[in-house]
């Protein structure tokens, strides 16, 4: 499923134009960007939570060469999904 | 916990993007979206097993293969079942905000020789450059195209032409080369000039200047196998010697012998150490060589400046490659630093300026949480407005207030938001002492986190007991809120 196909269900359940919906959804991730980018944790209930973990510098291996790397210390983005989601979701079949 | 934002904060956020008042029913409403969006996402997931957000990430479904566990509690071994999970990949431009300037992964082994290596691999690949281009041009008849190409070809060290020599030769080629072989030098200086179209026959005759002669004046058990060397010599110069003819050919097809002979030689000197060690080869070249470049130089004047244009390029693309490698242990070093002070001054502010007339329920650190997606920085908003609202903790609903600009994210606050914040939290500290507020000291603590610079101007205000609590001995970080110490960290 991709942007266009979650507007469209958005506008139909909502019963707003799709024009709207697309605003509102894209506001919405810009809102959880935001915090995200201010180093905040974006708690969705009943969904997952969305942070930002600070990843140590360490050696690593670029895939597909034999080259060793130091990966500097970064940020990273991370998704852990609520209980609920999680259960649901073992049962589900990935495609 | 303020460090965790909620479904409502999200919502409230949403409101103040709209271009119409964020009342409380728009915030429930936008709660109302908000949440269906995330249960279009659930069924999407379920679905489809993926949901691709543009430009912020994709939830996917994973499969997790069965496994044997074990339960950490009793020691137990279990077994788990082959199930899926969530994962979620953020989309390069999510990524980009959380981090404007991603450190780039530094090359470990050839660390200490990374500067002075740099250059060395970049030759190789302009060889290879080079190198792969010729080779099609017999077949796909591209010759106007790069009339550079030889200059380059000739500017080439051994090891681009070594690294042909080892391809295999054509094996249409040797009927035509074992008779050039034997062909009296005489007739190998006439060919040259008469074939100029642009195949790949014309290329051969000049290869095989150098090589064959000695052959045939040596003895009789000998001249077989040094006939074949110098076949496979030949062809070795042939094939790279083949493309440069044909791009020069259409250039300038009263010259293409001499200079196609020239860079035969040449390249034929510099391929010939890996491709025979025959002594045979070597004293008939040598005068062909120097003959040969002596004509080549006088002719085209063109060809050192665009041979000098050429050589510049690989060398500007080493400049520029180099600083990255530079830089590297630099940012991975001081990151923090880093990050913070450079993508500044390109980007925009992260909060234009603006007007908001308080409606019922607002407060500084709700409009702060709104507007800059973190309350802590409230005092932004009350010390522009410290005329109207007296009491930071309480304002009222109709009053408009300025919101002043933030240039940063609150994770890289700039040198004067932080000021301008300080300044904001001093202000706080003032009514606070003014009205006895029994918190006035913590206002006076994120003074000091924000901006130290603002609380040294200030200090003669502050009565001797505050600041012997404050300077006496180092800030116990307990007294500091969550959202404090999470801002103290990036500083200290």
């Amino acid at each position: 499923m991709n942007t266009t196909q979650l507007v469209a269900k958005l506008a139909e359940r909502l019963e707003i134009s799709q024009a709207e919906a697309k605003r509102l959804l894209k506001s919405q991730l810009d809102v959880i960007a935001d915090h995200l980018a201010a180093g905040q944790q974006v708690v969705l209930r009943g969904f997952g939570t969305l942070g930002v973990r600070r990843t140590a510098a360490h050696k690593g291996q670029l895939p597909g060469t034999d080259e060793k790397v130091l990966f500097p210390a970064h940020r990273q983005i991370f998704f852990r999904p609520a209980a609920a989601l999680k259960e649901e979701a073992s049962e589900w079949e990935a495609k | 916990m303020n460090n965790r934002v909620h479904m409502g904060a999200i919502a409230e956020a949403m409101a103040a993007r709209e271009p119409q008042a964020a009342t409380r029913n728009r915030i429930a409403a936008l709660r109302q979206v908000a949440a269906a969006v995330l249960d279009i996402i659930r069924d999407g997931l379920r679905d489809h097993g993926h949901v691709r957000l543009h430009e912020f990430g994709t939830f996917r479904l994973k499969a997790v293969a069965g496994r044997r566990g074990r339960n950490p509690q009793t020691g137990e071994s279990l077994w788990i079942p082959p199930h899926s999970k969530v994962i979620f990949t953020p989309a390069k431009a999510l990524l980009k905000r959380v981090e404007p300037v991603h450190p780039r992964p530094v090359a470990l082994t050839p660390a200490p020789s990374v500067t002075p290596a740099s250059p060395r691999p970049n030759p190789p690949v302009v060889a290879v450059d080079t190198g792969p281009q010729p080779k099609p041009a017999p077949h796909t008849v591209t010759p106007p195209s790069r009339p550079e190409h030889p200059q380059r070809a000739t500017i080439r060290p051994a090891a681009a032409p070594s690294s042909e020599a080892s391809l295999p030769p054509q094996p249409r080629f040797r009927v035509e080369d074992e008779f050039n072989a034997r062909t009296e030098p005489a007739q190998r200086a006439e060919r040259p000039t008469q074939p100029a179209p642009p195949q790949p026959a014309p290329a051969e005759p000049p290869t095989q200047q150098g090589v064959p002669v000695p052959a045939d004046d040596d003895h009789p058990p000998r001249l077989a196998w040094r006939v074949a060397a110098a076949v496979l010599v030949g062809l070795v110069a042939a094939f790279l010697l083949w493309p440069n003819q044909e791009e020069l050919t259409p250039v300038a097809g009263q010259i293409p012998a001499a200079q196609n002979s020239a860079a035969s030689v040449r390249e034929l000197a510099a391929s010939e150490p890996p491709a025979t060690s025959q002594p045979v080869t070597i004293p008939d070249s040598g005068p062909a060589i120097t003959s040969q470049i002596s004509e080549k130089d006088s002719e085209p004047e063109v060809a050192p400046l665009l041979a000098e244009t050429s050589a510049d390029q690989p060398v500007v693309i080493s400049e520029a490659d180099q600083p990255i490698p530079e830089q590297k242990p630099d940012t991975q070093v001081s990151l923090p630093e880093a990050t913070a002070s450079e993508p500044q001054p390109a980007r925009e502010p992260f909060f234009a300026a603006t007007s908001y007339q308080v409606q019922p329920g607002d407060s500084l650190w709700r409009l702060s949480r709104r507007y800059y997606s973190d309350p802590v920085i409230w005092p932004h908003i009350y010390g522009a407005n410290v005329a109207e609202v007296r009491n930071p903790d309480l304002i009222a609903s109709g009053l408009t207030l300025a919101l002043p600009e933030l240039q940063g994210p609150p994770s890289e606050l700039t040198k004067t938001d932080r000021r301008a914040i300080a300044s904001g939290y001093f202000e706080v500290y003032r009514y606070y002492t003014e009205v006895d507020h029994p918190q006035a000291i913590f206002a006076l603590f994120a003074v000091r986190v924000f901006d130290d610079e603002i609380y040294q101007s200030h200090r003669d205000e502050i009565h001797p007991n505050r600041i012997r609590i404050l300077e006496g001995s180092p800030v116990p970080l307990r007294y500091l809120s969550g959202a404090l110490k999470r801002l103290q960290e990036p500083q200290s």
